[in-house]
């Protein structure tokens, strides 16, 4: 799941009202969404005994702080598909990322708010 | 409430012409059994809800049911009848006794896929996954 603060560091600085430095204080807005994500997911997972898929989930920062990833990575155990989508016989044993990554970036949304509207 | 909220959301794919089965495929909403399921169908997976007060505001408590519908099919045609007949619960009000309960826009959607682990029954399977807000009425 990739969240992307990017469009609105970009609006921004078009603006031309906010400086560099909000870069570097979104970052860590970014960064504790991704955070809290992750733990989300590591959770639910915990919860439903797959004990195997929460030390697969992680997150990273990407470009510059202004963007991230978060979810289990690539290569961890069984079909992570099958746990999140089902199959024919059995339905969805985990809630898609999306719906952590949603709740989170809500959350963050005052936080961005809050850098942007003191750097105008 | 977790019961009245499937059982709504259950309701609402039935009259869109969609079988609904809950956790796994031949049971249905009311725990009854379906002992050889015939596609196509939809396979309901709902999360625990999380619950949410604004006291300051005196706003009331809110739920909000992460749900996944996975579908199945025989073919391609069938597969793309029941992924827009799901799609329907975008924006859709459920009737559930007590409460006010809207399935927001779809949290995400999966394409949909051929799964031929069993060559002789090869199942076509897509999901979406929705919100459903709910407060008291």
């Amino acid at each position: 799941v990739d969240i992307d603060a990017s469009q609105v560091s970009r609006l921004a600085a078009d603006l031309g009202k906010v400086g560099f430095t909000a870069v570097a204080r979104i970052r860590p807005v970014v960064a504790k969404a991704l955070a809290d994500t992750k733990a989300d997911l590591q959770g639910e997972a915990g919860a439903v005994g797959h004990y195997g898929v929460p030390g697969s989930i992680t997150y990273d920062v990407t470009m510059s702080g202004l963007g991230g990833e978060v979810g289990p990575v690539t290569g961890g155990p069984g079909s992570l598909a099958f746990f999140y989508y089902g199959n024919s016989k059995v339905g969805a044993q985990l809630p898609d990322p999306m719906f952590a990554m949603r709740r989170n970036a809500d959350k963050a949304l005052p936080f961005f708010a809050k850098v942007l509207g003191e750097g105008l | 409430v977790i019961r009245a909220h499937v059982a709504a959301l259950a309701a609402f794919l039935g009259a869109q012409g969609v079988k609904v089965y809950v956790a796994t495929a031949g049971i249905n909403v009311d725990g009854s059994r379906d002992a050889s399921p015939t596609l196509p169908y939809a396979i309901l997976s709902f999360a625990a809800p999380v619950l949410d007060s604004d006291y300051a505001v005196g706003t009331r408590e809110r739920a909000e049911f992460d749900v996944t519908v996975g579908y199945h099919a025989a073919d391609y045609r069938q597969g793309f009848y029941v992924a827009e007949r799901v799609m329907a619960l975008a924006g859709a009000r459920l009737s559930v006794a007590g409460h006010v309960a809207t399935v927001e826009s779809a949290g995400f959607a999966t394409p949909l896929r051929l799964d031929d682990d069993n060559p002789l029954a090869p199942v076509y399977s897509g999901a979406s996954g929705f919100t459903i807000t709910s407060t008291p009425a």
